[in-house]
C-alpha cells in the first residue's frame, strides 16, 4: 500500500468525505431526539424539515458513511494482505461514481425534494435525480470489488495450498453478500422508481418494490456488520495481546453469511399485506439460523480475549476480564472494537426478537426499531468505522493521534449515551411510541389533544442519551481535526504504515472453508429457494400500479410534475 | 517471526504470546462461561417479549 | 505457526461444539414460534386472496359481538376515525390505503399491520376488558403524519358498534353549500384532507364558520377571516398561521377564479 500513493489519496478521501457528511448527520441525529422529546415542536428549524432531516441522517449515517467505509478499508486490506498493486484507475472510477451518486443523492436530499427517508417506500416520490444518484453511488461500490478480483486470482495462482488471508476473506465476504444483496434494489430502482419518477409510467407495483427493496434490506446490514466483523477476526485478537482462538472460526462465520445472508429479507416485511404466511415463515426460520455465525464469532472472540488476558496474569472464570488493554493510550483502538461488542449483545438479541414471526407485532415500526438498530449499525459498524478511520487516517498521512486518551475516550461515551437512548427508545417502543414521526407537534405536545404524557419520560431518556452520543462524537472530532494539523510524526514517518494482523492459535485445516466456489453457489441457491415462491405469487397476483405522492400534498402527482 | 509495526508494546504482547503458546494447552473455560450466560440472558429478554405478545393476544 | 494435527482436532472439537448448541438454541426459538403459530393461532399478516379493494370506511354487524370494520387510511385520517364497540366483541379489521402506505398499530394490542394501497391487510383481534386504545399510523406517510390516528373504544355501557368519521350515506344537511363550485375546487385540490368543512377538529382550520370570524395567529396577533386572508394564505401559506396549527399548508396553483368561487363556498358555510 505504501507503493501506491495514489491508491493512498483515493482511500483517504473515501475515509474523509463521509465523515465530514456525518456531522450533518449527527447534527440531525440531535435534532430528532430534541423534537421526539417535544423539546422541538415544529415542522422545521433553521428550513431544515423534520422528515427531511430523518432521510439526510439515514443517508448520510447508514448509506454513505458505510459504503464509502467499507470501499476503503477494502482497497486497504487487499493492498496489503494480498501484497499485490490495485487498480488504481478502478478504485479512482469507483469513488469519482460513489462521489457524484452521493452529492446528487444530497443535493436532492437538501432541495427538499426527497424526503421519502432512506428506505423510499413507494408510492412517496422522489426527484428521479435522487433515485438515480443512489444508482450510480451502489455502481461504483461495484467497482472497487472487481477491482480487486484479478490481484486475488494472481495471488491464488502464486500460492498454492497457501490460505487466503483472513482480511481477504472478510472483505471479500463482505463484497460477494453486497453484490448479491444490490441487484434487487438496483431493479427497483432502475426499473421500477425512475421511469415512473420520470413520468414514463403511470404507476409502481408498491408490493414488488417494498419485497425486492428488502430483498437488499436484510443483507444491507451484513454488509454493513462484516467489515467491523473483519476487524474483530483479524486486529482484535492482537490488540489485547492475545491471537485468534480459532482460525476455522473466522473463515466458517464469513462464508456462512454469503450464505445466509440474503435469502430472508421477508422478516422486515412481516407486517406487510399481500404477501403469504408460508414464505413469512420460511424467512422467519431462516433468519433464526443465521444467528448461528453470530454466536460462533461471540465465542471465538471472547476465547481470543481470554486468551490474551491469561497472557497478561488473567485468573478465574470471569476473573480475566479485568486484565484488558480498556484504558492504554498504546491500544486506544482496542476499545472502540471491544465496546462495539458490548453494544452488539443487545442489538443482536433485539433483533432476534424483531425477526421472531408474529413477536414482531409487539415492536413493529415503534421506536424498539430505531433502538435495536442503534446497537448494531450504530454500535460495532458505527465504533469500528470511527475507530479505523482514525486509525487508517493517522497511519497514512504519519500523523500522530493527538491525545490518544480522548481518542479512547470516545467509545465509552458513545456506549453511555446508547444504553441512555435505546433504553428510552425501547421503553417507549413498548409503550407505542411510534418510530419516524415528529412526536413534538402532536404526541409529545401538551396542547394537542393527542398528548401522550406517558411518553414524556421514555423520549427524554433518549434525549439525554442521544445528547451523550453527540458528545462523543464531538471529543471523536477534536481529536480527528487536531491530529490532521499537527506535524508529521517522525517515529510513524520512518516505518511503512500496516495494519496489524493477529496470529491464530488454532491454524485448523478444515476443507470445507478453503474455497469461496461452493458458498457462492448455495448462496444463489438459497435466494431463489426463498425468493422464487413470494416473488411468484407477487407477479401472478397483479397488483394494480399506484400513481405518486409528494410527501407535502395528498394530491396525486400527475406525470410531468 | 518478523511483524514491522509502529507498536512496540504489540511486539512485546507478540513475544508474550508466542513463547506462552509452548505452555500448556489453553482451554477457554472462560469464553465457555460467557457464551452460557449469554445464551441464558438471550433467552430471558425473549422469552419476556414472547411473553407480552401472549399478554396482548389473550388478555385484553 | 505451523499446523498442528492434535490441536486441530480439539478447537475444531469445541467451536463445532458451539456451532451444534447455537444451532440447537435457534431450533427451540423455532419450535416456541411454530407453537404460538399453530397451536395458539398468533401469527402475522397474512396475504388476503381475492380481497375487494374497498374506498370507503364501513362497520358490518356479523353477529352478537362479532364485527367486520373496513379502515381506509389516507393522508393524514382514518376513516372510521372513532370506533366503539362492546366488551366481548372479536373484530375482523380490514385495512386499505387511498394513496400512500401508512400504518395501522392498536397501542397495546398485536394488531400491527402496514396499510398499502391497491392491496388489503387483515387483523382479528378480541376485547374481554373496557378500555380505550389508539389507532396510530406509525408508517411515514407525508407532513401530516404525526397527527394520524383514530381512536377504539371498548366499553361496557356499548351495547352495539358505533363509529364516527364515516363518509356520509346520504346528502348532508347543508345541501346548498354543497353545491358550490367552491366546494369542488377544495375537494379536487385536496384541502379537504385537513380542513373539515362540519365543525370538527382537523389538522387545519375547519371551514364552518370560519368566514368573518377573528382568529388568533401563532405570533400572537389577530386577524378577521376576510378576502384579503384567504387570498394570502392561499398565495403564502406558510405566513399566517393560526394558533394551534402547524405551518405543513403546501403551497398549490389557485387562480383567481378559483380563489372567488373558494370565497362564496366560505360565506355559505358562515
Amino acid at each position: 500500500m505504501e507503493k501506491q500513493r495514489a491508491l493512498r489519496a483515493i482511500i483517504l478521501t473515501e475515509l474523509l468525505v463521509p465523515l465530514a457528511l456525518l456531522l450533518f448527520g449527527i447534527y440531525h441525529g440531535v435534532l430528532q431526539v430534541m423534537y421526539r422529546a417535544g423539546v422541538i415542536r415544529a415542522p422545521s428549524v433553521a428550513g431544515i424539515g423534520y422528515y427531511q432531516g430523518l432521510t439526510a441522517h439515514g443517508v448520510i449515517n447508514a448509506l454513505v458513511l458505510t459504503t464509502l467505509f467499507a470501499v476503503a478499508l477494502g482497497h486497504a486490506l487487499v493492498a496489503q494482505e494480498l501484497d499485490l498493486p490495485l487498480s488504481v484507475g478502478g478504485a479512482a472510477l469507483s469513488m469519482v461514481l460513489m462521489l457524484v451518486g452521493a452529492v446528487m443523492a444530497a443535493a436532492m436530499i437538501f432541495a427538499g425534494k426527497a424526503s421519502v427517508l432512506y428506505t423510499f417506500y413507494p408510492p412517496l416520490k422522489a426527484s428521479p435525480i435522487f433515485y438515480i444518484g443512489l444508482a450510480v453511488f451502489i455502481v461504483g461500490s461495484w467497482i472497487a470489488f472487481y477491482t480487486w478480483i484479478p490481484p486475488y486470482l494472481r495471488w491464488r495462482k502464486q500460492n498454492p495450498g497457501k490460505k487466503t488471508p483472513m482480511a481477504v476473506v472478510g472483505i471479500f465476504a463482505t463484497f460477494i453478500v453486497w453484490q448479491i444483496a444490490t441487484l434487487p434494489v438496483a431493479f427497483e430502482v432502475l426499473v421500477l422508481l425512475v421511469p415512473w419518477s420520470l413520468g414514463w409510467t403511470p404507476g409502481v407495483n408498491v408490493v414488488l418494490s417494498r419485497t425486492l427493496f428488502w430483498f437488499f434490506g436484510h443483507p444491507l446490514v451484513y454488509f454493513w456488520l462484516l467489515p467491523t466483523y473483519t476487524l474483530y477476526y483479524t486486529m482484535l485478537p492482537r490488540l489485547s495481546g492475545g491471537k485468534l482462538y480459532s482460525d476455522f472460526a473466522g473463515r466458517f462465520t464469513f462464508l456462512t453469511f454469503i450464505v445466509l445472508s440474503s435469502p430472508l429479507g421477508l422478516h422486515h416485511q412481516f407486517a406487510d399485506p399481500g404477501i403469504s404466511n408460508n414464505w413469512k415463515g420460511l424467512h422467519a426460520v431462516l433468519t433464526m439460523i443465521v444467528v448461528v455465525p453470530s454466536l460462533v464469532t461471540a465465542f471465538t472472540l471472547s476465547a481470543s480475549l481470554e486468551y490474551g488476558a491469561r497472557n497478561n496474569g488473567g485468573t478465574g472464570l470471569f476473573g480475566w476480564w479485568k486484565k484488558l488493554p480498556y484504558f492504554n493510550r498504546e491500544r486506544w483502538l482496542f476499545p472502540y472494537l471491544f465496546c462495539g461488542l458490548v453494544i452488539f449483545i443487545f442489538g443482536g438479541i433485539t433483533g432476534i426478537i424483531n425477526a421472531s414471526y408474529a413477536m414482531n407485532n409487539v415492536v413493529h415500526n415503534t421506536a424498539w426499531l430505531p433502538a435495536h438498530f442503534h446497537l448494531t449499525v450504530g454500535g460495532p459498524v458505527f465504533l469500528g468505522i470511527l475507530g479505523m478511520s482514525l486509525y487508517l487516517i493517522t497511519g497514512l498521512l504519519k500523523k500522530p493521534v493527538v491525545s490518544p486518551g480522548l481518542a479512547l475516550a470516545v467509545p465509552y461515551l458513545w456506549m453511555g449515551g446508547t444504553v441512555l437512548f435505546s433504553g428510552g427508545l425501547f421503553a417507549g417502543g413498548l409503550r407505542g411510541e411510534p418510530r419516524r414521526t415528529n412526536l413534538g407537534l402532536t404526541y409529545l405536545n401538551p396542547q394537542s389533544p393527542s398528548f401522550r404524557p406517558d411518553w414524556e419520560i421514555t423520549t427524554h431518556l433518549a434525549l439525554v442519551g442521544g445528547l451523550v452520543m453527540a458528545f462523543a462524537i464531538l471529543v471523536y472530532f477534536a481529536v480527528l481535526i487536531l491530529s490532521l494539523v499537527a506535524s508529521r510524526d517522525v517515529s510513524k514517518a520512518s516505518v511503512p504504515f500496516s495494519i496489524p494482523m493477529s496470529e491464530p492459535y488454532h491454524d485448523e485445516n478444515v476443507a470445507g472453508v478453503r474455497n469461496f466456489t461452493p458458498w457462492v453457489a448455495a448462496a444463489i441457491l438459497a435466494v431463489v429457494l426463498a425468493y422464487y415462491p413470494p416473488l411468484h405469487d407477487i407477479v401472478k397476483s397483479h397488483f394494480k400500479p399506484v400513481p405518486g405522492y409528494h410527501p407535502d400534498s395528498p394530491i396525486v402527482v400527475q406525470p410531468g410534475d | 517471526m518478523t511483524v514491522i509495526t509502529n507498536d512496540k508494546e504489540i511486539a512485546s504482547l507478540d513475544a508474550k504470546a508466542i513463547t506462552s503458546n509452548e505452555a500448556a494447552e489453553f482451554f477457554p473455560k472462560g469464553a465457555i462461561a460467557f457464551f452460557v450466560s449469554l445464551i441464558i440472558g438471550f433467552a430471558f429478554i425473549w422469552t419476556g417479549v414472547y411473553l407480552l405478545m401472549l399478554h396482548r393476544q389473550f388478555h385484553l | 505457526m505451523s499446523n498442528n494435527q492434535g490441536k486441530s482436532a480439539s478447537a475444531s472439537g469445541i467451536e463445532k461444539r458451539v456451532i451444534l448448541t447455537a444451532f440447537l438454541v435457534s431450533c427451540i426459538g423455532i419450535g416456541l414460534i411454530a407453537y404460538s403459530a399453530w397451536g395458539m393461532g398468533i401469527t402475522v399478516a397474512d396475504c388476503v386472496p381475492n380481497s375487494k379493494i374497498f374506498e370507503h370506511g364501513s362497520v358490518l354487524k356479523h353477529g352478537e359481538k362479532n364485527y367486520e370494520i373496513h379502515f381506509l387510511a389516507s393522508m393524514w385520517s382514518f376513516e372510521p376515525s372513532r370506533v366503539v364497540v362492546p366488551v366481548g366483541s372479536t373484530l375482523d379489521l380490514f385495512v386499505t390505503s387511498k394513496d400512500v402506505t401508512h400504518g395501522f398499530n392498536i397501542v397495546g394490542t398485536n394488531v400491527n399491520l402496514m396499510v398499502e394501497p391497491a392491496v388489503v391487510n387483515e387483523s382479528r383481534v378480541h376485547f374481554e376488558r373496557p378500555g380505550i386504545y389508539t389507532i396510530l399510523c406509525h408508517e411515514y406517510c407525508g407532513v401530516g403524519h404525526q397527527a394520524m390516528s383514530a381512536v377504539l373504544e371498548v366499553s361496557d355501557s356499548a351495547l352495539e358498534i358505533s363509529a364516527e368519521g364515516l363518509p356520509p350515506s346520504e346528502a348532508p344537511a347543508s345541501g346548498a353549500a354543497n353545491s358550490l363550485p367552491g366546494k369542488a375546487i377544495l375537494d379536487q385540490k385536496g384541502c379537504l384532507a385537513c380542513h373539515t368543512v362540519d365543525g370538527k377538529k382537523g389538522l387545519a382550520p375547519t371551514f364552518k364558520g370560519l368566514w368573518g370570524s377573528k382568529a388568533e395567529l401563532t405570533d400572537g396577533t389577530t386577524v378577521t377571516v376576510d378576502e384579503k386572508y384567504v387570498e394570502e394564505m392561499i398565495q403564502f401559506p406558510g405566513k399566517k398561521i393560526v394558533k394551534g396549527f402547524s405551518p405543513i399548508m403546501p403551497k398549490l396553483p389557485v387562480t383567481d377564479e378559483e380563489i372567488k368561487e373558494i370565497i362564496d363556498y366560505l360565506k355559505a358555510l358562515r
